[in-house]
């Protein structure tokens, strides 16, 4: 598994440094692998090539905001063991660097030095812990467990460990978030996919070598998992038809007040940039970003065929927050934004700061868009910060956000 | 005007027949095997009680499939383990009969039985049953050149790759009567085609249908060397992919929640009478499943019919009751359009949307300029054009006269194998939703 990679298209040159790095750490580590001997069968080599070929041809599926399933981590694991350390890391380099996806160069490389890196240390782990590199004759679960199944969990841990820690430094090279904090969240959200990687690759290689179906055990592992990638393919689309499914929403709301077109969006985007700048977590950023879209949808509801009555003012109606919260209400997937926007509503309690985030991106949007004057968005910020409704630190964390997007005088 | 027809359609509980059969195999096999089961405990303790309570938690461990389907992968996967099952690490081989085989199946499923306190509806234990003991039976029970296909391949000395293939084959084959016997009975159910029903039942247990044929080789593969503990192991992909489905039904339930709080916009605003969103879509659902569309289309059919009046939203004058029927033609594309525009700016909401667009298409532009209108969007401006006459009223009295006013467009404005269809399913009021959807039915339109 990998996690995403650098998201933005620019990547800073800390983390330009970062990737180069790794690739070097990744071809010393393959060069101290071949010195020491581990020289995989090739014929054995590119069979697993081969046989990774289909599992190519599906790609990675994005189960959450920041776990992604990848069959191929799967042949990874278990090629520790078929092939060594050198065989595995060679595996990891050329598969990933042929995966289909469109990325950027570097994270391609980048991805492209982990998946390397984690087949040797995945080699050597099982190796140091035992491992047997023959594993045909081994019969009964004390044997297996012992020379196979105990020495694989090792391995499987030091990818995973491994993996969570390269990210994390990415993470924290690309876009300054804190590394402990980074490799805290992945190795909760990605720990139960390693698990299934560990079993499967059991699976693998108790199917190839014990049982003796050799190359033919992909094949019968290949359909319950291109089954699950499917069904996992079938899920995110249905994950992202939802979100879009906001749109439809913001939709309506435009075609009723043509003025706002653009407007939701603009703000979902200024408020989940600002929030992540904050440092706030993955499902915070989110729910920010939808609470944001929909703070305007209380106009939807207005019983006659209204028109805004008067020019757009920096400030949310509450009851229009009510009407929002309340139209949205019971959609489990919009639950973390409903409480925003009740939030919203209700000035004087508490201030969030996603309440903050919002108030002050909408505010800043309306400026923006209705008022000619290019001191009009500092002005209006500076209310907001005599009011007490938005801290220094959210209208800091805006104003670098709004320095930084397109358009922004 | 044509009166409405009298006669109710009986529909016979096949889900009930077929739990009859299972019945009826188990009492077979029990006289038949009962002693040979006796014998087997003996011999393998270890694996009966495994497979026993691998089956019975798989039978609680059920997939909800978006259209209502239920399955129990894990069980069917150990079901059809056990009917392959021969040689075990330490062990004597699996050498049991068929009727073992259904009597250890039984079993599993009386242990869930018991937990569970209730049938499936669908019969989904008979169903599991029946295709396990075919496949007992043919791998089992069939001699082939003296010997059976289980003699001939649990045998170490045939290429354990050959065997393999066999086992391919000797699962997919109680995968397909599973599908098949699941496909018969929806389709006596819901009085629609068996080839579309079957359609329909591939299509959506795609994913498990590629996802059982592996553990039953896997299964008789491995258990010769890992011993029982084989038996769980080989179930491990399938409980991958029994999670993302899971999953995926969750997320598809929410889904429909967002399609119907999103149809419940003209409500709030004041432009549309209450419910009769909801009413038209679990009409025309009913109306598309009596004229054979398939589960994809009916569940288009059924977002298009929730989304229908969106584009009402931008008049600057309610229509009266928000009855689009009432509304000169012109009124009614522009409705419909804008409805359409709105619904666009979804993702995989495009084909909704082309059926919210067509609805004010008149019939007769499909006859005269030969325009290309889904089936679904005639139905959906039928079954719109009957909510509006009767506004939700059920009475005899307001169905004949909204039936009535149809019938003056009848083959101009509207198809006139759709109101056919329409009166087929009003003529049994209260029409019946989709059997097995009941589970979505708190948050859903059906």
């Amino acid at each position: 598994m990998t996690a995403e990679s650098p998201g933005r298209n620019v990547v800073p040159r800390g983390a330009r440094l970062y990737i180069v790095g790794v690739c070097a750490l990744t071809g010393v580590a393959l060069t101290v692998a071949a010195s020491q001997g581990s020289i995989p069968e090739w014929s054995t080599l590119l069979a697993l090539l081969a046989l990774s070929a289909p599992l190519w041809l599906v790609g990675d599926t994005q189960l959450t905001d920041n776990v992604t399933l990848s069959l191929v981590s799967v042949v990874l694991l278990a090629a520790a063991v078929i092939l060594g350390p050198l065989g595995a890391g060679l595996l990891g380099v050329v598969v990933v660097g042929l995966t289909r996806e469109r990325m950027p160069l570097w994270a391609r490389l980048f991805n492209m030095a982990i998946s390397g890196l984690l087949g040797v240390a995945g080699g050597w782990a099982y190796a140091a812990a035992g491992g047997t590199l023959d594993p045909s004759p081994l019969r009964g679960p004390a044997d297996l467990v012992r020379e196979l199944a105990g020495p694989l969990l090792v391995a499987d841990l030091t990818q995973a460990v491994l993996n969570v820690l390269l990210i994390g430094g990415i993470m924290r090279a690309a876009q300054g978030v804190p590394l402990r904090l980074q490799a805290a969240r992945l190795l909760l959200t990605s720990g139960p996919v390693y698990v299934g990687y560990g079993i499967l690759a059991f699976l693998l290689i108790v199917l190839w070598f014990p049982a003796g179906l050799g190359p033919l055990s992909v094949l019968l592992l290949l359909g319950p998992l291109l089954g699950a990638h499917w069904t996992y393919r079938q899920y995110t689309a249905q994950r992202h038809a939802q979100e879009q499914s906001l749109h439809v929403l913001v939709g309506a709301l435009e075609h009723k007040h043509p003025e706002l077109v653009g407007h939701s969006d603009r703000v979902a985007d200024l408020s989940a940039r600002t929030a992540e700048h904050l440092g706030l977590g993955v499902s915070e950023v989110g729910d920010i970003r939808r609470a944001a879209m929909l703070h305007d949808l209380g106009r939807l509801a207005h019983p006659s065929p209204s028109v805004l009555q008067g020019p757009p003012t920096t400030h949310i109606a509450t009851a229009r927050l009510d009407r929002a919260a309340q139209m949205v209400e019971g959609l489990s997937f919009l639950a973390g934004a409903n409480d925003i926007l009740g939030q919203l509503g209700r000035a004087g309690t508490p201030e969030s700061l996603a309440r903050q985030i919002i108030v002050a991106a909408a505010a800043a949007d309306m400026a923006l868009t209705f008022n000619a004057d290019p001191l009009a968005v500092s002005r209006v910020l500076g209310e907001l910060r005599d009011e007490g409704a938005v801290s220094a630190r959210v209208l800091d964390a805006l104003t670098w956000t709004l320095d930084r997007s397109p358009g922004t005088p | 005007m044509s009166p409405l027809p009298t006669t109710r359609e009986v529909s016979l509980p096949w889900g009930r027949l077929l739990s009859v059969v299972g019945l009826l195999t188990v009492v077979i096999a029990a006289w038949f095997g009962g002693a040979k089961l006796l014998d087997a405990l003996t011999v393998h303790p270890e694996v009966i009680v495994t497979a026993v309570a691998l089956i019975g938690v798989g039978e609680l461990l059920r997939a909800h499939l978006p259209s209502g389907r239920v399955l129990a992968p894990l069980s069917t996967a150990t079901t059809l383990s056990v009917a392959t099952l021969a040689d075990i690490n330490d062990q004597a081989s699996f050498d049991v009969s068929a009727s073992v085989v259904v009597l250890i199946v039984a079993a599993g499923q009386v242990l869930a039985l018991v937990v569970r306190r209730r049938l499936d509806p669908d019969a989904g234990e008979a169903n599991r049953l029946l295709a396990a003991a075919l496949v007992a039976w043919v791998w089992r029970g069939i001699p082939v050149d003296g010997s059976s296909l289980w003699s001939l391949h649990a045998s170490q000395t045939t290429p354990r790759w050959e065997a393999a293939v066999w086992l391919v084959g000797a699962a997919a084959l109680g995968l397909v009567a599973e599908r098949v016997i699941n496909g018969l009975i929806r389709s006596l159910q819901l009085h629609t085609s068996l080839v579309t029903s079957l359609g329909d039942e591939f299509q959506q247990a795609l994913p498990f249908t590629w996802a059982l044929v592996s553990p039953p080789p896997i299964a008789t593969v491995i258990v010769p060397v890992t011993g029982v503990i084989g038996l769980p192991l080989a179930l491990m992909p399938v409980a991958l992919t029994l999670v993302a489905v899971r999953r995926y039904a969750a997320v598809e339930l929410t889904f429909r929640q967002t399609i119907r709080t999103l149809s419940r916009l003209t409500e709030e605003g004041g432009y549309t009478p209450r419910e009769h969103a909801r009413r038209t879509a679990q009409l025309g659902r009913a109306v598309a499943q009596r004229l054979d569309l398939p589960d994809r289309e009916v569940r288009e059919l059924e977002y298009a019919a929730l989304l229908h009046d969106l584009g009402q939203l931008t008049l600057t004058a309610p229509i009266p009751r928000g009855a689009t029927v009432l509304a000169a033609p012109s009124d009614q594309r522009s409705i419909a359009h804008t409805g359409a525009a709105i619904i666009r700016r979804g993702t995989q909401l495009d084909r909704v949307a082309a059926l919210v667009e067509r609805q004010a298409t008149p019939y007769r532009a499909v006859v005269e300029l030969t325009e290309d209108v889904p089936m679904a969007a005639r139905i959906l401006k039928v079954v719109n054009a009957f909510d509006d006459h009767t506004g939700g009223q059920r009475s005899q009295a307001s169905v004949s006269a909204a039936i009535e006013r149809i019938h003056l467009g009848l083959g101009y404005e509207y198809d006139p194998s759709v109101v056919a269809a329409l009166e087929s399913v009003v003529a049994t009021r209260p029409w019946r939703p989709v059997p097995g959807a009941a589970r979505q039915q708190g948050s859903d339109p059906s």
